[in-house]
C-alpha cells in the first residue's frame, strides 16, 4: 500500500514543478528580434510610469524666452531642451513623457474595462446561450455597424469631455471583439469531453466556468488584449488629436500632435516629437500582438 | 444560402433601428432639449411658446414618434448653427466624402492587389520582405500621424500639394492616400496570404501539368480563387474607412460629412450629429450587406454548402 500511495502524493508537486510559467515558455521560444521588441516595450512602460522622476521640467511650466526652440541637432537648439520647446516655451521632452504616461494609463484602464465587460458578456453568451446570448450578439452587431469614432463623438458631446468620460469611452471600444472571440471559444470548449465529464460529475456552473472553461480560453483573451491595446492607444490619440480628449494644459500624445498642427509650417517638431512617439509605441504593441498570436497559436475568426 | 442572406438583411435592418433609437435617446440624456434647441436670449413667454411649437412639452415617446416621422419624411430639423435644414447641409457635403471614398478605394485596391500578388509570387525573397514590412508600417501608423508627415513633406517642403481644403482634385489626393493606407496594407496582407493558400492547391499543379502558360495559371486559376477572402476583407475595411474619414477630413479640412460630424460633436449641434451618425451607420451596414451578397455570388461553395 505504501508503495502505491507514495507516487500519488508526490505527483502533484512534480506536475507543478514541471509546468513552467507561461511567460518563461514564451520568452524561451522568442527570437532575438521579439526579445528586443519585448524589452523595448517594457522600457516604454517603465518610462511612462516614471515620468515624474525622469522629466527634467514641469510639463506645464512656460519659459517665454525659450519659445519654439528646435530639438538638438538643428541650428538654434538649446542643450537644456533636448527635444525643443513648443509655442509657450514648454519643454517637449517633459511634455512627451507626461503625455506618454497619460496615454498609456488611459489605454490600460480602458482596455481592462473592455476586457472585463467583453469577456463576461462573451462567457455568458456562450455558456448560457438562449435569449441573453442573442441580445449580446445583436449588441455586438450594432457596435460593429457604428464606427467607434462616432460612438465616442456622441458620448463626448453628450457628457462633455473630461478624463473619466474619455476613459469610459475608450473602455467601450473593443468589448465587442472580446465578446465575439470569447463566445466562440466558450462554445467550442463547452463541447469538449472534459467539460462534459465535469458536468456529468455534478460540478456546479461556477466551477465548470472557472476551473474548466476559463483556463482554456486565456490564450485568445491575451491575444485580443494585445491587439486591441494598440487600437485603444490609436483611438485615444485620435480623439485627443481632434480636441475631444483631455483638457489643456494637460496633454496626451495625441492632443500634443493636434495642438502642434498649427505650427507645422514654422516649427514642425512640436507635432513631430509626439507623433513619432505614438507611432513607435503602437508599432511595438502591434509587433508583440502579432508574435503572441503565432506563439500561442490562436486563430481569431 | 438564400435564407442566410435574408437573415443578414433582417439583421442589418434591426441594427439600423437600434442605432436610430439609441441616437435619439442618447442626445436626450444630455438634459433639457430646449436648452440647446432654442436660440439663446429668448424671454420666458416666447420660450414656452417655442417649446410647445416644437413639441418639447410632450412625452418622450411622442417626441420619439415625431422624430421617426421626420426621419421617414426626410425632415431632420435645422442645424443649430447654420439655421437651415440638416438634409441640405449633408446634401452639400456628401459628394466630397464620396469622392474621397472613391479615390481611397481605387488607390487601395489598384495598388494592394498587385503588391500582394508580387509578394506571394516572390515568397521569402527581398521584394516580399520589403512589401510586407511597408504594409506593416502602413498598418501601424495612425492616420493623423501619416497625414501630418505627408503635409510636412508634400505641402511645406516640396510645395507640390495643397495642405487643406476641398477646392480642386489636387486637394483630394493626400486625404485619399491617408484614407487608403491602412486598407492598402490589409489588402496586401490578405492577397498575399490568400494567394499562398491557393498556390499550394492541387488544381494549380494540374493546370501547370496540362501545359498552361504561367500567366493563365496565376491569372485565371489562382487569382480568381484568391479573390474570395480578399472581398471579405474589403467589406470589413469599408467600415474602418468610414471611421477614418472623420479624422482624415478634419485634418485636411475637407468639406465632407466627417468634418461636419466632428464640428457638430464639439459644438453640440445635435440635429446634425444625429443624422450624421445614422447616415454613417447606414453606409457601413449597407456596405457589409453588399459584401455578403458579393461573397455569395463569387463563391459557389457557399451555395453548395447550404443546400
Amino acid at each position: 500500500m505504501t508503495e502505491i500511495s507514495l507516487p500519488l502524493v508526490a505527483s502533484p508537486v512534480q506536475v507543478r514543478k514541471g509546468r513552467p510559467h507561461l511567460f518563461v515558455t514564451l520568452w524561451s521560444r522568442a527570437g532575438i528580434l521579439t526579445r528586443i521588441n519585448l524589452v523595448v516595450f517594457a522600457a516604454i512602460l517603465l518610462i511612462a510610469a516614471g515620468a515624474q522622476v525622469l522629466a527634467p521640467y514641469n510639463p506645464d511650466a512656460q519659459t517665454l524666452l525659450a519659445r519654439l526652440k528646435p530639438p538638438v541637432g538643428i541650428t538654434g537648439a538649446q542643450a537644456i531642451h533636448p527635444l525643443g520647446t513648443d509655442q509657450l516655451g514648454r519643454d517637449l521632452l517633459a511634455r512627451s513623457l507626461y503625455g506618454l504616461q497619460l496615454t498609456m494609463a488611459i489605454a490600460l484602464i480602458g482596455s481592462l474595462i473592455s476586457l472585463v465587460l467583453g469577456t463576461t458578456l462573451g462567457i455568458i453568451a456562450g455558456y448560457v446561450r438562449g435569449w441573453f446570448g442573442g441580445i449580446v450578439m445583436a449588441l455586438v452587431d450594432v457596435q460593429l455597424a457604428v464606427p467607434f469614432t462616432l460612438i465616442a463623438l456622441v458620448v463626448i458631446s453628450v457628457f462633455g469631455n473630461s478624463l473619466p468620460v474619455l476613459i469610459i469611452t475608450i473602455g467601450l471600444a473593443g468589448w465587442e471583439v472580446y465578446a465575439r472571440v470569447v463566445r466562440a471559444q466558450v462554445l467550442a470548449v463547452a463541447r469538449m469531453p472534459f467539460v462534459e465529464a465535469a458536468v456529468a460529475a455534478g460540478a456546479p456552473h461556477h466551477r465548470v466556468l472557472l476551473k474548466h472553461i476559463l483556463p482554456n480560453i486565456v490564450s485568445p483573451i491575451i491575444v485580443v488584449w494585445t491587439m486591441t491595446f494598440s487600437a485603444l492607444i490609436l483611438a485615444e490619440s485620435s480623439l485627443s488629436f481632434l480636441g475631444l480628449g483631455v483638457q489643456p494644459p494637460t496633454a496626451t500624445l495625441g492632443s500634443m500632435v493636434g495642438l502642434g498642427r498649427d505650427y507645422l509650417a514654422s516649427s514642425p517638431w512640436i507635432a513631430l516629437v509626439p507623433a513619432i512617439a505614438i507611432m513607435f509605441v503602437s508599432l511595438q504593441v502591434l509587433l508583440i500582438g502579432d508574435w503572441l498570436r503565432d506563439a500561442l497559436d490562436v486563430r481569431l475568426k | 444560402m438564400l435564407d442566410q442572406l435574408a437573415r443578414r438583411t433582417l439583421g442589418a435592418i434591426a441594427t439600423l433601428c437600434v442605432v436610430i433609437a439609441a441616437v435619439f435617446f442618447a442626445t436626450r440624456l444630455s438634459g433639457n432639449a430646449a436648452d440647446y434647441l432654442l436660440p439663446p436670449g429668448v424671454d420666458g413667454q416666447t420660450r414656452q411658446a417655442m417649446i410647445a411649437q416644437m413639441g418639447l412639452d410632450q412625452s418622450l415617446l411622442t417626441q420619439f414618434w415625431h422624430y421617426l416621422r421626420g426621419l421617414v419624411a426626410g425632415d431632420m430639423g435645422n442645424s443649430l448653427f447654420e439655421r437651415r435644414p440638416v438634409l441640405d447641409i449633408y446634401a452639400e457635403r456628401l459628394p466630397n466624402t464620396l469622392a474621397l471614398f472613391a479615390c481611397g478605394l481605387t488607390i487601395a485596391v489598384s495598388l494592394g492587389l498587385p503588391l500582394g500578388l508580387l509578394a506571394a509570387l516572390n515568397r521569402g525573397k527581398m521584394i516580399d520582405r520589403a512589401i510586407m514590412s511597408l504594409a506593416f508600417i502602413g498598418y501601424a501608423t495612425p492616420n493623423f500621424v501619416l497625414a501630418i508627415l505627408m503635409i510636412l513633406i508634400f505641402s511645406f517642403n516640396l510645395h507640390w500639394l495643397p495642405s487643406s481644403g476641398s477646392m480642386s482634385p489636387l486637394h483630394f489626393l493626400m486625404p485619399a492616400i491617408v484614407l487608403a493606407a491602412p486598407m492598402l496594407a490589409e489588402i496586401v496582407r490578405f492577397t498575399r496570404n490568400a494567394m499562398l493558400d491557393v498556390l499550394s492547391q492541387d488544381y494549380l499543379r494540374t493546370a501547370r501539368a496540362k501545359g498552361l502558360p504561367e500567366y493563365l495559371v496565376v491569372g485565371k486559376h489562382a487569382l480568381r480563387n484568391a479573390a474570395i477572402p480578399v472581398v471579405t476583407i474589403l467589406g470589413l475595411q469599408v467600415a474602418g474607412m468610414v471611421a477614418r474619414v472623420v479624422i482624415v477630413e478634419s485634418v485636411f479640412a475637407t468639406k465632407g460629412i466627417g468634418d461636419l460630424v466632428v464640428f457638430a460633436a464639439i459644438g453640440r449641434d445635435y440635429p446634425v450629429l444625429q443624422f450624421g451618425v445614422i447616415l454613417i451607420a447606414g453606409i457601413v451596414v449597407l456596405s457589409s450587406l453588399v459584401v455578403d451578397y458579393a461573397y455569395a455570388a463569387l463563391d459557389p461553395r457557399v451555395k453548395v454548402a447550404s443546400s
